[in-house]
């Protein structure tokens, strides 16, 4: 059992990591890696044997998430404060240039993108894997890694950035 | 030549991934040769990979919060929070030795992604080689101390005196450099007057640790093991545990790490 709690510990550097980059505010992040770990310490027997226990929590760490989201849409009132939240948060003061570009960009991705490219360029989890992890077929995460990847070129990356209308035949 | 078609992002960006392999992949690699534009959004793929990392992976080398630490204790260690203060941190060795009880906190990782139990066992696992070693326990003497921590300093990285700990009853036999896989360690050894041996373990640990004590039991040592400034200390001994406790809080209040 403590080999299995010591695997745990040891993805939730990765899991913070995810979570503030994903959500952009360290204590919404920090808290949402809590959740994730108490609910995998209740439900450690869904972690089968021989399974990663990134692609577990992550993908547990998804679900709360989500439901997290379901519950704040259901209160317009509770969406509209964390926007502001979101905006005026963000997340240490020794935190450059680099990470609140990046934000800002993130900030403007449809959540199903940043997820994609968060999993796969940041996390460096197979589309296979993420695709586990979200809950969605493999072809779904390559599309909206695509879009996710070209709209952040447009957005930090100008110079580069094609024009949009290149693939028109 | 044949005529090359035209790559969709979403091949592109599956090719970078390395998502591709046999004939597809072959497939991409030869158009992208053709297709200036593709390789660009190949090339962003690299660059944002890089920007998420440089903007993010500081996130990795924090300590978790306390709440989520406290969820992960092992019951089987012990622990106690070290006093910010060097100065207070005996008291707290002492009070916490007297106060059996304590649990151990989250192990934590360091950037080359061990944790500190096992950083404990190398220590542990250099004792086992060397504290029985009769005629070469160690390269260089205790009678030439600071020549000994200079050198060792100067290996690992950081600047340090060896901790004179007579009055507990043990002198310093002397030092040794180790190698942890590609990484340079430190072996402190010291002796009392019957021959029995404590060693002290040092090995750059990366990030800025959580600040506490903990013990193991092994292989008939006790091993007490901690951080100190970016860097992970580890006495061992088999000498009884009451003593080692005593010997293990002298050791941890004179090391200075600069």
């Amino acid at each position: 059992m403590s080999d299995r709690r010591n695997a745990i510990a040891a993805e939730v550097p990765r899991l913070t990591r995810y979570a503030c980059a994903l959500i952009r505010d360290r204590r919404e992040a920090d808290d949402l890696v809590h959740d994730c770990i108490v609910r995998a310490l209740a439900n450690l027997s869904g972690w089968r044997d021989g399974d990663s226990p990134r692609k577990w929590l992550f993908t547990i760490m998804h679900n709360i998430y989500i439901d997290q989201m379901r519950a704040r849409k259901r209160s317009p009132v509770h969406v509209v404060l964390e926007e502001q939240h979101h905006s005026a948060s963000v997340v240490r003061p020794s935190d450059d240039v680099t990470q609140s570009e990046i934000n800002a960009a993130m900030a403007a991705l449809p959540l199903e993108q940043r997820q994609c490219v968060l999993l796969v360029g940041l996390e460096g989890l197979t589309y296979a894997e993420a695709a586990d992890v979200l809950g969605v077929p493999a072809g779904t995460v390559m599309s909206r890694l695509s879009r996710g990847r070209e709209r952040l070129r447009e957005l930090l990356d100008r110079e580069t950035a094609r024009p949009t209308l290149r693939r028109v035949k | 030549m044949t005529a090359l078609r035209q790559l969709s992002d979403v091949e592109i960006n599956a090719y970078a991934d390395g998502e591709l392999s046999g004939e597809a992949k072959e497939d991409v690699r030869l158009a992208l040769e053709a297709d200036e534009a593709a390789r660009g959004v190949a090339a962003w793929r690299d660059l944002l990979g890089d920007r998420l990392h440089e903007a993010f992976d500081s996130i990795l080398s924090e300590p978790p919060p306390a709440q989520t630490v406290r969820l992960l204790r092992p019951p089987q260690m012990w622990t106690l929070p070290r006093g910010t203060r060097r100065a207070a941190a005996a008291f707290a060795f002492a009070a916490a030795a007297a106060c059996i009880g304590y649990v151990a906190g989250l192990q934590t990782m360091n950037s080359v992604g061990g944790t500190i139990e096992q950083v404990a066992q190398r220590a542990v696992g250099a004792h086992q080689v060397f504290a029985s070693e009769i005629r070469h326990p160690v390269e260089v003497a205790g009678s030439d101390a600071d020549h000994l921590a200079k050198w060792l300093g100067k290996r690992i990285g950081v600047s340090f005196t060896a901790p004179d700990i007579n009055d507990a009853g043990f002198a310093l036999v002397g030092g040794r450099l180790l190698a942890e896989g590609d990484r340079p360690a430190a072996l402190l050894m010291y002796e009392d007057s019957t021959g029995r041996r404590v060693t002290l373990y040092i090995e750059k640990w990366g990030p800025d640790g959580e600040d506490s004590m903990r013990s193991m039991v092994g292989n008939g040592l006790n091993t007490y093991y901690w951080f100190d400034s970016h860097f992970a200390c580890a006495v061992s001994s088999n000498i009884e545990s009451g003593k080692l406790k005593v010997v293990a809080g002298r050791l941890y209040a004179a090391l200075e790490l600069r």
